[in-house]
């Protein structure tokens, strides 16, 4: 146990001095195997078979796809469409707004790139409109986070990597969780609008929405194609992030004309920083891991869980309180690689089921995204316009904070919420 | 130059798989090589473009604690931990390389219709790191100018 400790304090200090997480993960794994006299050619062989996966090839394909959407401005009108249809109601704006953002994270699995996308447009609209300024915010910041929930989502690739969990299913288990969690912000949308006394917009005509939704409709029907494409067995999730991103492509090139051939191969240098980034810590994260594995420290730690009678539902809350410390200083990724190689033996000794957890996880994940200090989308967020200010997105943040707590309560309290799905699934 | 490659490479993945996945349901006629070959191809752009993302600065890391520094200390902490990942690299790339040269010894190739020599994707692994190693000491080298800069210029800003 007190090497386990030492291996920990050496990882957290070269960390927090500023190396990357991929070579700090690496770097740690090496002094380890040194230390202890193991062989050294488990490093080539362990790093090469950790890229060997044909699961995570999906993440370069989906940061690219999401990537070619961006660029090729297709959910800019994401949010006019969602107003047209919801505008009238007490809080429209606001539910377009979270609507728009569900979607957007539907199409690109990215946090990050829903909230910069949704938030360049809705801001201005619900800050004229008369909508307090930290709550715009803190909506803002909450509904990209959807967007690792609702499939596709790079979590659960990296999740489903690790635990040997079929990605397909990890997808499909998310969609419920995912709607639920769009309600609640809605429904507290509409409670804090109504009380605010906003007056609501006029109603659209009937032919401007359909108008409207016509003109998108390429890029609302692209959720459509990969849930429904992986829900229904047609392809992998894999083929799917291919098959989006050929779609993507199709759209963007031939169909609304916003990218030219001779610009993609900036869209795609644009997508390697992301993807490799990932790439890097998984491979040192698959290192550390199987370091981890022939020094026994998975087995003694589940040893001791097991010894301490620790019941599963103990054992989640405590993971749940160590991704609440874990999220306010590391990002999803590192967070879901660093911890997983351990916590994955314990959940096959405590039968817990690896897709509820991964969902649990992932909402967990979600308030990462949103927790002080380090929270991607908060950066995000703080970078839309000059006078924004970091003090009122956190401020703005906490109540969708306390949101996403309630929301892992139900998911813990019902695993039937995302089980369901994936059980009936093809 | 090998990040537009590695951009490229990831198209190229994309386009192989559509392809298979056409050519699964239209020409019923699923290919033998598209996974393996967008496999190796997967292993080859990730690699290589881990040192243009090192680069641009892309490879995330945690900065709540530095920034809080002087620039100066920031400058003399990014040379120290860049050596760390320049010994790792070097590492990784010695023994990405006796992994290869244990692969070519034994003629190995892969258990799949294509039977692919397995050096080809493995040797990846050692020219990633080689190019990461190189990276690393470039930026312990700019970094190391700039920090016999300071003493002069006192905690300035440079950038």
């Amino acid at each position: 146990m007190l090497s386990f400790l030492l291996v920990i304090g050496v990882l957290l200090i070269i960390l927090f001095m500023g190396l990357p997480v991929s070579f700090s993960l690496g770097s740690t794994s090496v002094v380890l195997i040194l230390l202890n006299h193991l062989p050294a050619k488990v490093v080539g062989s362990t790093m090469y078979s950790g890229l060997e996966s044909f699961t995570i090839i999906a993440i370069p394909l989906f940061v690219l796809m999401s990537q070619v959407l961006l660029d090729g401005r297709v959910g800019d009108d994401l949010f006019g469409v969602m107003n047209a249809w919801v505008r009238h109601l007490p809080g429209g704006l606001a539910i377009a707004t979270i609507l728009a953002c569900a979607f957007f994270a539907a199409i690109t699995g990215s946090g990050a790139a829903t909230a910069a996308t949704i938030g360049m447009v809705a801001y201005p609209a619900m800050i004229e409109r008369g909508y307090d300024k930290k709550f715009t915010l803190g909506l803002l910041a909450a509904g990209g986070t959807l967007g690792i929930l609702i499939p596709p989502s790079i979590p659960m690739i990296l999740y489903g990597a690790i635990t040997e969990e079929s990605v397909g299913k990890l997808f499909i288990a998310g969609v419920v969780p995912g709607l639920i969690l769009t309600v609640i912000f809605i429904v507290y949308s509409v409670i804090k609008s109504k009380r605010g006394g906003f007056t609501p917009m006029e109603r659209t005509s009937w032919s401007e929405r359909l108008r409207i939704t016509r003109k998108n409709i390429w890029g609302i029907l692209l959720p459509v194609l990969i849930i429904g494409g992986i829900y229904s067995g047609i392809f992998t999730p894999t083929e799917a992030a291919a098959v989006g991103l050929v779609y993507s492509l199709f759209i963007t090139v031939v169909i609304y004309r916003t990218i030219k051939i001779k610009d993609l191969p900036k869209i795609c240098l644009r997508s390697v920083g992301t993807s490799s980034m990932i790439a890097i810590i998984i491979t040192s994260a698959v290192l550390f891991g199987r370091v981890m594995t022939m020094l026994m420290i998975p087995q003694k730690l589940t040893e001791l869980i097991i010894e301490h009678n620790l019941s599963p539902l103990m054992f989640i809350l405590a993971m749940n309180l160590l991704m609440v410390i874990l999220g306010m200083v590391l990002e999803t990724v590192s967070i879901i690689l660093l911890t997983m190689p351990l916590v994955a033996p314990i959940l096959m000794a405590l039968h817990i089921d690896p897709i509820w957890y991964a969902i649990i996880l992932t909402i967990n994940m979600t308030m990462a995204l949103i927790t002080p200090p380090v929270g991607m989308n908060l950066y995000v967020i703080n970078g839309l316009r000059e006078d924004i200010h970091m003090g009122d997105i956190i401020q703005g943040v906490w109540p969708f904070i306390v949101l996403m707590v309630f929301m892992l309560i139900l998911a813990i309290a019902f695993p039937q919420m995302s089980l369901w799905l994936p059980s009936i699934m093809h | 130059m090998l990040g537009y490659l590695s951009g490229m490479g990831i198209l190229a993945m994309g386009i192989i798989l559509f392809y298979e996945v056409v050519a699964r349901y239209f020409f019923n006629s699923p290919t033998i090589w598209a996974q393996e070959v967008s496999q190796y191809l997967f292993i080859w752009t990730m690699l290589a473009g881990a040192a243009y993302t090192l680069q641009v600065g892309k490879h995330v890391r945690i900065d709540l604690l530095i920034i809080r520094f002087s620039k100066k200390t920031q400058t003399f902490l990014e040379v120290l931990t860049s050596i760390f990942g320049m010994l790792f690299s070097a590492y990784v790339t010695v023994q990405g390389w006796n992994m290869v040269q244990a692969t070519l010894k034994y003629h190995k190739l892969s258990a799949t219709p294509l039977r692919v020599p397995l050096w080809i994707p493995q040797l990846a692994l050692s020219v990633g790191f080689l190019l990461l190693t190189l990276e690393f000491m470039i930026i312990i080298f700019t970094k190391f100018s700039e920090l016999s800069q300071y003493p002069q210029k006192g905690g300035e800003r440079t950038c």
